[in-house]
């Protein structure tokens, strides 16, 4: 009788530790998964009025964190 | 036989478990990133520093004239003066404060560094490279205001190799 007891623990307790990583794992993955897009009222989004020109980033012409004596802000961090 | 079953399932089981948590911290940092990014775009944060560029842009000449010279006050009067338009003053604030809520988020390894480099530092690089002298002089010895542009600013390129999940880069 010990000894059945002490195998039913065994394979309680090492299926328990087979089990815990893969539904965590799962659990981790269901997280991950893309949320299906929310329907908003039937409508979809305007689209934007603003040209590309203005959306996209501008860059400066004249970097003075690549100058030859940078000043001494751009080593700040 | 059980008992081997047992120990190999341990010796196994502990590493994957962890190996799936580090990942989900990871993952978790990443999309706390992206939604700073979903910010930036859904605020308009984009068109601020548009505006500041163009404004800085426009001064060009005088920007090179003052490197030439390695005159780091005038600099500070000219980016001074720019801001003087209550319109460029109010879009830098705006940037300033949202990047001060990215830096320390970075910084705590709360956020993502290669996502925050690949999402935003290009704009904190503009901001700090044409406005970096006049955010430094707004800057108060106990205030943290200001500083979590300089921190984004601060993060390198990421190095294209794979890493582990829990070996979250510095922020220099």
């Amino acid at each position: 009788m010990g000894s059945l007891s002490r195998c039913i623990l065994q394979l309680c307790v090492s299926a328990a530790l087979l089990a815990a990583p893969a539904l965590w794992a799962a659990q981790a993955h269901a997280q991950d998964a893309p949320k299906p897009a929310q329907q908003n009222s039937g409508s979809q989004q305007a689209p934007s009025t603003k040209s590309l020109s203005n959306t996209a980033p501008k860059a400066i012409l004249v970097d003075p964190c690549k100058a030859k004596n940078p000043p001494s802000y751009c080593g700040k961090h | 036989m059980l008992s081997y079953l047992v120990s190999m399932t341990t010796i196994l089981g502990i590493p994957v478990a962890l190996y799936g948590y580090l990942s989900a911290q990871q993952s978790s940092r990443v999309d706390r990133t992206f939604e700073f990014y979903k910010d930036f775009r859904a605020a308009e944060l984009q068109d601020d520093v548009n505006l500041l560029v163009e404004k800085f842009n426009a001064k060009a000449d005088e920007v090179s004239k003052f490197l030439a010279n390695n005159d780091e006050a005038g600099l500070t009067e000219l980016e001074k003066t720019i801001l003087q338009d209550t319109k460029a003053n109010a879009a830098l604030s705006r940037v300033v404060v949202f990047y001060d809520a990215v830096g320390p988020c970075v910084a705590h390894s709360l956020c993502d560094a290669d996502a925050t480099v690949a999402l935003l530092k290009f704009q904190a690089q503009q901001m700090v490279s044409a406005y970096g002298a006049y955010v430094v002089s707004q800057q108060q010895p106990q205030s943290p205001f200001g500083s979590g542009i300089f921190i984004v600013n601060g993060l390198t390129v990421p190095a294209k190799s794979w890493s582990w999940p829990w070996s979250a880069r510095s922020t220099n």
